[in-house]
């Protein structure tokens, strides 16, 4: 029947079907084949570990010269895929090949990689969305790949360079030039790369303008991440050489990354420079400040009411961000610190939120954070738990902080009735929290949550379960418990286990919903420590899959006790499988 | 106030004015010709659909009609539809394509949601079967298909 419905059509049912639906749907007949093979064909994702001898095999190719024109988004995940794209070009000469995001998310060692990487972009003049992203690029090919995307992809509205750790020999002039051409439709522009060594060698050239020079009316997120940034001297002084001429031209900005140190003290190299910070004042109409960091709760108190109206009118100064890192612990803060705390954040220009432990803050209050701070970009949980917010509280309003880059959370309160034992392996008995829904109820829940979650498209670090593995205690009756299971013998030394195992969590299986955080493209690094999820292999390999950015997923197997201490998750194979990224 | 429809069989429908226009196209007719009892042809929609098409007008004649969203959300999720729509939809595309014609979104959604629903998580074996259909391919052309596609599939 459906080769009959008109294009549209097809087009609104294929929106709710996925790539496995479309390997069915294209077997199923040959009219059926013809529908539906351009859908299946638009995202090119090549992740298999298998697969890299075959698909640059000549039994490929009959494929790719056919369908090779419906390809519109190309995901290659591993280095040795890379040949693919040069073997898609052949197949499929330039002017049908018509992509409009290409994402490379490897290591890349070889020139002739880099090579493969730059020919496909000098033939795709209309590419959209560009990410080459956990990519250490060899010599001088940082340089070249800059050149390339500045003056080749005139179209580009997303792009994400990232972790181009090792040589990125950039010159400030080289840096300065691609800033000002790339472009002009830019919305996003995420640039993370060691600068080292090579750029303190240089002092600012000459030249006062750049050939080209272009403005970026449509950019809204500018993320630079610079190494390195302690060291001090001609580095500091070259960035404003590099970025003013730039900034002046991006009057759209919302939001302004630097190079971010969690706890660790270090200079913010833009933030403290005081030409680009008038730039931006301007650009953006935000006069920012600096982090505060106070060193005990009086000096918070009159640091953030110093600059706040009675009313909220008439606010002097944006703090960027609030740094609970440093008190002693045994102080608490006051009813009218945490307000005044919630009130800065609300503000526009408001990015990042620090708090110790999870005691410095209420869920209310972190709750109205993440409902009301436009422009959040970081709440990080120092050494200690994570707040908690319960699953009811989070899906009762949406958020605001559709920039948030970073979240520590925990999320508890769902019942999961499909848990029967603690951390210890011991029988939960019936009447808790735990159990206090069924499964359809819980997953609903779940489902929300996820919603919510993935609308944060941004995220980069999603911590859902804090580390506690050095709370480890000794289950004393273990003795007792030992001679049911008949698996340890008699007299062998009491079991560890983690006392706060989370229970009440989300389960994070396809089947509750992990699929619903899909555009988590950013994503780089996932924790679950400590929760009582479902994560296995299914779920690993929608990961490798989906979340394009995705290096590591911690807490899967706490490795250290899996002789003593059950596994977390479903499936014990999961180390095994390959495709977890980082065990702990 | 009653509108009167005629389908492309010649049969007439008297309709509540308000339950017509749940029809994007009849409402825009409506206020394009202004006060008038000229009944109001139809003649891409059989009497058998039409029927249906009303009957799920009247349902949910008072739902607030639906503001089109903006979603950047490429892939959309088809398991929110109503018992009551799920029971009403028994897979007609006659009906999907009279609500395309006839431009009632809500409609129109829940149709494609449910071919969705249908098609997703199945066998090519069970989707045959599902919307009765014969498969015209040799075994040597379905593997060559299986071939072609390996690279989407999860190794």
């Amino acid at each position: 029947m459906l080769p009959i419905l008109p294009p549209e059509l097809v087009r609104e049912i294929a929106s709710y079907l996925s790539r496995r639906d479309f390997l069915s749907a294209i077997v199923v007949n040959k009219a059926w084949h013809s529908t539906w093979t351009p859908f299946l064909w638009a995202n090119f994702t090549v992740v298999g570990s298998s697969l890299t001898r075959d698909i640059i095999s000549k039994k490929y190719q009959p494929g790719l010269v056919r369908h090779g024109p419906h390809i519109r988004n190309v995901f290659v995940r591993y280095e040795k895929h890379i040949k693919v794209l040069q073997v898609l070009l052949r197949a499929v000469p330039a002017p049908l090949l018509n992509l409009s995001s290409l994402c490379v998310s490897t290591k890349l060692h070889l020139e002739t990689d880099v090579e493969r990487l730059v020919d496909i972009l000098k033939k795709s003049p209309q590419l959209r969305k560009l990410d080459v992203i956990n990519t250490p690029l060899p010599g001088l090919w940082f340089q070249r790949l800059l050149t390339v995307i500045a003056s080749g992809l005139a179209r580009l509205k997303r792009l994400r360079l990232t972790h181009m750790h090792l040589h990125p020999r950039a010159t400030p002039l080289v840096l300065r030039t691609f800033l000002e051409t790339c472009s002009s439709e830019l919305e996003t522009l995420v640039l993370k790369f060691g600068i080292a060594s090579s750029l303190v060698l240089y002092t600012a050239p000459p030249p006062t303008t750049i050939r080209g020079t272009k403005t970026h009316p449509n950019l809204e997120v500018l993320q630079l991440e610079v190494g390195y940034p302690s060291m001090s001297g001609p580095m500091e002084s070259v960035f404003p050489w590099i970025l003013n001429t730039f900034l002046e031209g991006c009057t759209a900005l919302e939001i302004v990354d630097d190079r971010f140190f969690p706890f660790g003290g270090r200079r913010q190299w833009f933030t403290d420079d005081a030409s680009i910070l008038r730039i931006l004042h301007r650009v953006m109409r935000i006069p920012f400040r600096r982090f505060i960091t106070p060193m005990n709760v009086e000096t918070l108190s009159n640091a953030l009411l110093s600059d706040l109206d009675v009313d909220g009118k008439n606010v002097q100064e944006i703090w960027q961000g609030i740094h609970l890192g440093d008190f002693v612990s045994g102080t608490s803060i006051t009813e009218a610190d945490r307000k005044a705390i919630v009130h800065t954040a609300s503000h526009r220009g408001f990015q990042n939120l620090l708090v110790h432990n999870e005691e410095l803050l209420s869920s209310e209050d972190l709750l109205a954070i993440l409902r009301t701070c436009p422009t959040l970009r970081v709440f990080e949980c120092g050494y200690d738990r994570y707040p908690s917010i319960a699953a009811s509280e989070l899906i009762q309003q949406p958020w605001s902080c559709k920039w948030l880059k970073v979240l520590h959370l925990v999320i508890s309160g769902i019942p999961r009735p499909d848990i029967t034992t603690d951390a210890r392996g011991k029988p939960i008995p019936a009447g808790t929290p735990l159990h206090s829904g069924t499964m359809e109820e819980s997953r609903v829940i779940q489902r929300k949550v996820y919603a919510q979650l993935g609308a944060l498209v941004c995220l980069e670090v999603l911590s859902l379960g804090y580390s506690l593995l050095r709370d480890m205690i000794a289950d004393t009756d273990a003795d007792a418990n030992d001679s049911d299971d008949g698996s340890n013998n008699a007299g062998q030394a009491a079991k560890k286990y983690n006392p706060f195992l989370q229970l009440t969590c989300l389960e994070l299986t396809l089947e509750s919903g992990l699929d619903m955080l899909l555009e988590l493209k950013s994503l780089e690094c996932f924790s679950v420590f400590g929760m009582d999820h479902r994560i296995g292999k299914k779920e690993l390999l929608w990961m490798q899959r989906h979340w394009h950015s995705v290096r590591r997923v911690y807490g899967l197997v706490p490795l250290p006790y899996q002789e003593s201490m059950r596994h977390f998750g479903s499936d014990p194979s999961v180390p095994l499988c390959g495709v977890a990224f980082s065990i702990l | 106030m009653t509108v009167i429809l005629v389908s492309s069989d010649n049969q007439d429908f008297k309709v509540d004015k308000e339950v017509a226009e749940r029809s994007i196209l009849i409402k825009n007719m409506l206020e394009d010709v202004g006060e008038s009892d000229s009944p109001i042809p139809l003649p891409n929609v059989t009497a058998a659909v039409l029927t249906k098409v009303i009957e799920y007008c009247e349902h949910h004649r008072n739902d607030p009609v639906q503001v089109p969203e903006e979603t950047d959300d490429p892939r959309k999720r088809s398991n929110d539809i109503e018992e009551w729509d799920m029971k009403f939809m028994q897979v007609d595309h006659e009906i999907i394509l009279a609500a395309n014609y006839l431009d009632i979104k809500p409609l129109l959604d829940v149709g494609c949601k449910t071919v969705a629903n249908i098609i997703k998580g199945k066998t090519p074996e069970e989707i045959r079967k599902a919307f009765n259909i014969v498969n015209d391919f040799t075994p040597e052309e379905e593997a060559q298909i299986k071939k072609e596609n390996e690279w989407a599939e999860d190794r």
